[in-house]
């Protein structure tokens, strides 16, 4: 299913006339605006259309709500299929209601195997403990977190892929912690941290680079213990890569259906087009962001944004790889899952 | 610090930042006085435009967008019925009457002073705690919003006219309404009746302009004429003026209260409004009036939710926790210009602090000036006939309710409460302790969660906690006491 909703576009030849010429391009954000997908989103749109050809009015439009669900059902069943509408959303919990849960339990409408993806980017995450946890140890390297007990870690709610992510993680290693779930946002779950209330938080490289490390890691509240990323970040230290955290920490590589479940809860920022839309545009639109990630002018302003280098996938083989696993999951990591989220199916 | 405060004005006030400054007020009053388009729509528009300015330019756009669109909220709120923005729901309790017996230049005096002033304590509040900062915001804890919530919801009592009974009827109804949508702590949705519009739960913007302007439309169109029921324009803005100087100690308490507020993230403009005018009710000895046009039902939202905005910037810029949804696009605005809450803007980048206290206060003050010269021509409004003004006014409804989410569930909310505003209004039943219902309802539930997960039941001992409680009970022992009072006057008379 994946594959062929990958495979448009692979025969497209560029007419002579640039699709978008004389066109306007709308992208449909699928969080209010201000917050990091909105930012980040916009921070595109602000160079794309230099690598557009045809140089097309480019438009953001917001439409929050049911964490990216109505969003979703909305490009799916209303948005127009000429190409002139793309969704710019962290969809990747759609990808995981749809492939993994129930997504009627949600008002998931659309079929995501039928979306067209144009561009992921992955989001990189980062975690931190309070640099004392109890009962009164000091935190000087990740593997010191094994040694506290009782320590509040802070989420959003138990079905948010970001809290998944950290609790898989978490219990992968076995650490010893209670999880205190309902903050409304990730600058509310700072605020708890600064007030004793919990001693975890964790969020995208951009809330962690302009307001935690900051505050409360450069201020010695905080230490970081992991980071996920494709790649190695020194900004990140003495944070261990996830990889290298749970092999640190429990002295084996990572596998098991914990493991897959941390996989399959990786976040992505994603270009996205409804079914149906032209060959031409998903091509145009691909070549664009594949320019757009080697302009020295964005991906200067993106670092100093967002806090990592840009990594787009636009590649059908890396849009593939990116999807794989949601495929490859057992029935035991569906179950497990279920689990964590106390999702009624 | 001073020298700080001197960059941060001459900043503001050279070219262009001055001239941005302007646009952004001119902007904020086009924004309040549409009814769906707030301050908050206003800053994400603008926040892209930003981009490619100056810090000091970027700020003085935003500011003044953001700082005066409580201020010219009251415009729709007294002339119509209608709140202009979330922040002007309780100016209609009063506003509107006085415009009915003539006196809407009246009430837009007094609001445009005491707005005036409420920006100007707000940035004063602001300029006195930088030092502080810190312990002030974080003395705040799930446990303590919780409680505050609560204190918020005894307020019902004092929103509830004559009938306390009917008054938690209704709040209670209410909060079964916010339970609609996802669980604040779980991804389980409530009565979503598999509409996926309801995931998110009932939005407030149509549900207050359904409760509220829809029953006001029905009763002009019922009773025709125009919106004046008196011919003359009645008493002026100058009368406005010296009611708001006579009332001072009102608009400083209700100010103050907005700064508070304000500090608070989550609870924002709806609410705060709210909060003062059920305030001013309780402390006053005369409340035959209230509800009735008396200017302090006035003078005490308006304070409050332009202070507010102070207030809301503490967090923002000592910890990046953004106040309200508002300041979370000025904290975009400040990030992409690469300056930074806590120590980057409190130490190193205290100019551009100062250029946002500048350019709230400015803003402010300049606001005013502007709407008060325009009060008399505007005023005029009211004595416009009926069969004209319905069907702007039904316009102005439904597009402000489709603009909180562009989704056909917005209208289907808004006919939904303007039927039920209507039948409460018909049968005295009061409205208020909805919004109260609707706003708090979905808070305390997510704090009270918080409080017990976190701490279990010894949340219940910790002192601002107490402080707090002591205050509920208080306030409820007043509210039965007055009730049992006007019972028993009732029954003299009778």
């Amino acid at each position: 299913m994946i594959v062929g909703c990958l495979n448009v576009g692979s025969n497209a030849n560029l007419m002579a006339d640039p699709f978008y010429q004389g066109k306007r391009l709308t992208f449909m954000v699928d969080y209010s605006a201000g917050g990091p997908t909105d930012i980040e989103c916009r921070l595109y749109i602000r160079h794309l259309r230099r690598h557009l050809p045809g140089k097309p009015t480019l438009v953001v439009r917001n439409r929050p709500g049911a964490g990216g669900v109505l969003a979703m059902n909305w490009l799916y069943e209303r948005a127009r299929r000429d190409g002139t509408v793309a969704g710019c959303q962290t969809a990747s919990p759609m990808y995981m209601e749809w492939y993994v849960g129930d997504p009627q339990s949600v008002g998931l409408r659309a079929n995501m195997a039928e979306i067209i993806p144009v561009m992921f980017t992955p989001v990189v995450s980062v975690g931190v403990v309070r640099k004392v946890l109890p009962p009164g140890i000091e935190i000087k390297q990740p593997e010191d977190i094994l040694k506290a007990k009782g320590w509040i870690a802070g989420g959003f709610r138990e079905d948010s892929t970001k809290d998944l992510k950290f609790r898989t993680l978490l219990d992968l290693v076995g650490a010893d912690y209670k999880y205190a779930t309902g903050y409304p946002g990730a600058a509310d779950l700072l605020a708890a941290f600064m007030r004793r209330e919990v001693d975890y938080v964790d969020g995208s490289s951009p809330f962690y680079m302009t307001r935690v490390k900051p505050v409360v890691v450069d201020g010695g509240q905080a230490y970081p213990i992991w980071y996920d990323s494709w790649v190695n970040i020194s900004e990140m230290e003495p944070a261990y890569k996830s990889e290298d955290f749970v092999k640190k920490l429990t002295g084996k590589q990572p596998s098991g259906p914990l493991w897959q479940l941390f996989q399959i809860s990786r976040a992505y920022r994603m270009i996205l087009f409804p079914p149906g839309v032209p060959q031409q545009a998903v091509e145009a639109l691909r070549a664009a962001f594949r320019s757009l990630g080697s302009d020295p002018q964005f991906l200067a302003e993106y670092q100093k944004i967002v806090g990592v280098q840009a990594n787009f996938l636009t590649k059908q083989q890396d849009l593939r790889d990116a999807l794989a696993p949601l495929e490859g999951v057992t029935p035991e990591v569906r179950e497990l899952r279920f689990k964590y989220t106390a999702q009624k199916r | 610090m001073l020298e700080a405060a001197q960059l941060g004005l001459l900043g503001i006030l050279a070219w262009p930042a001055i001239g941005y400054l302007f646009l952004g007020i001119f902007l904020g009053i086009v924004f309040a006085i549409i009814p769906g388009l707030s301050g908050l729509t206003g800053m994400a528009i603008l926040l892209p435009f930003t981009f490619g300015l100056m810090p000091y330019e970027a700020m003085a756009l935003l500011m003044g967008m953001f700082a005066v669109t409580t201020t010219a909220d009251t415009i729709p709120a007294v002339l119509l019925g209608v709140p202009g923005t979330a922040g002007s729901q309780a100016t209609i309790m009063d506003g509107y009457p006085m415009a009915k017996k003539g006196e809407a230049a009246r009430a837009f005096g007094a609001a445009y002073t005491v707005s005036a002033f409420g920006g100007l304590v707000g940035a004063l509040c602001l300029v006195i705690s930088i030092p502080v900062l810190s312990p002030l915001v974080l003395a705040f804890g799930s446990p303590e919003f919780c409680m505050l919530g609560i204190l918020g919801l005894t307020m019902v009592a004092s929103l509830s006219g004559n009938s306390i009974l009917r008054g938690i009827l209704v709040a209670l109804l209410a909060m079964f309404f916010s339970m609609i949508g996802y669980a604040p702590q779980a991804g389980i949705p409530r009565f979503w009746l598999d509409w996926p519009y309801l995931l998110e739960g009932l939005h407030l913007v149509p549900a207050v302009l359904g409760l509220f302007a829809i029953p006001e439309l029905v009763e002009l169109a019922v009773r025709k004429g125009s919106l004046s029921e008196v011919p003359n324009m009645g008493k002026g803005i100058l009368d406005g003026v010296r009611d708001a100087l006579r009332h001072w100690w009102v608009a400083l308490r209700c100010s103050l209260m907005g700064v508070y507020i304000g500090l608070i993230p989550g609870l924002g403009a709806s609410i705060v409004d709210w909060f003062a005018y059920a305030h001013v009710v309780q402390s006053s000895k005369n409340k035959e009036k209230f509800g009735k046009g008396d200017v302090r039902g006035l003078i005490a939202p308006e304070s409050a939710n332009n202070a507010m905005k102070g207030g809301a910037l503490i967090p923002t810029v000592a910890f990046g926790i953004p106040g309200s949804a508002s300041m979370a696009i000025l904290l975009g605005g400040l990030l992409i210009h690469g300056v930074y809450p806590g120590p980057d803007i409190l130490e190193s980048r205290l100019d551009v602090l100062f250029s946002i206290i500048w350019a709230l206060s400015l803003s402010n003050v300049i606001a005013s000036i502007l709407l008060m010269a325009l009060t008399s021509q505007i005023a005029k409004v009211t004595t416009l006939r009926g069969s004209i003004l319905i069907p702007i006014i039904v316009v102005m409804i439904f597009m402000g309710a489709w603009m909180a989410t562009q989704d056909i569930g917005d209208l289907i909310v808004l006919v939904f409460f303007g039927v039920l505003g209507y039948l409460m209004k018909r049968w005295g039943w009061p409205r208020p302790p909805v919004a109260l219902g609707l706003i708090l309802g979905p808070f305390v539930e997510r704090y009270l969660d918080l409080s017990v997960s976190v701490f279990g039941w010894s949340w219940l001992g910790r002192p601002i906690v107490v402080g707090l409680l002591i205050a509920v009970v208080a306030t409820i022992v007043v509210a039965v006491r007055r009730q049992q009072s006007f019972d028993r006057s009732s029954i003299v008379e009778e």
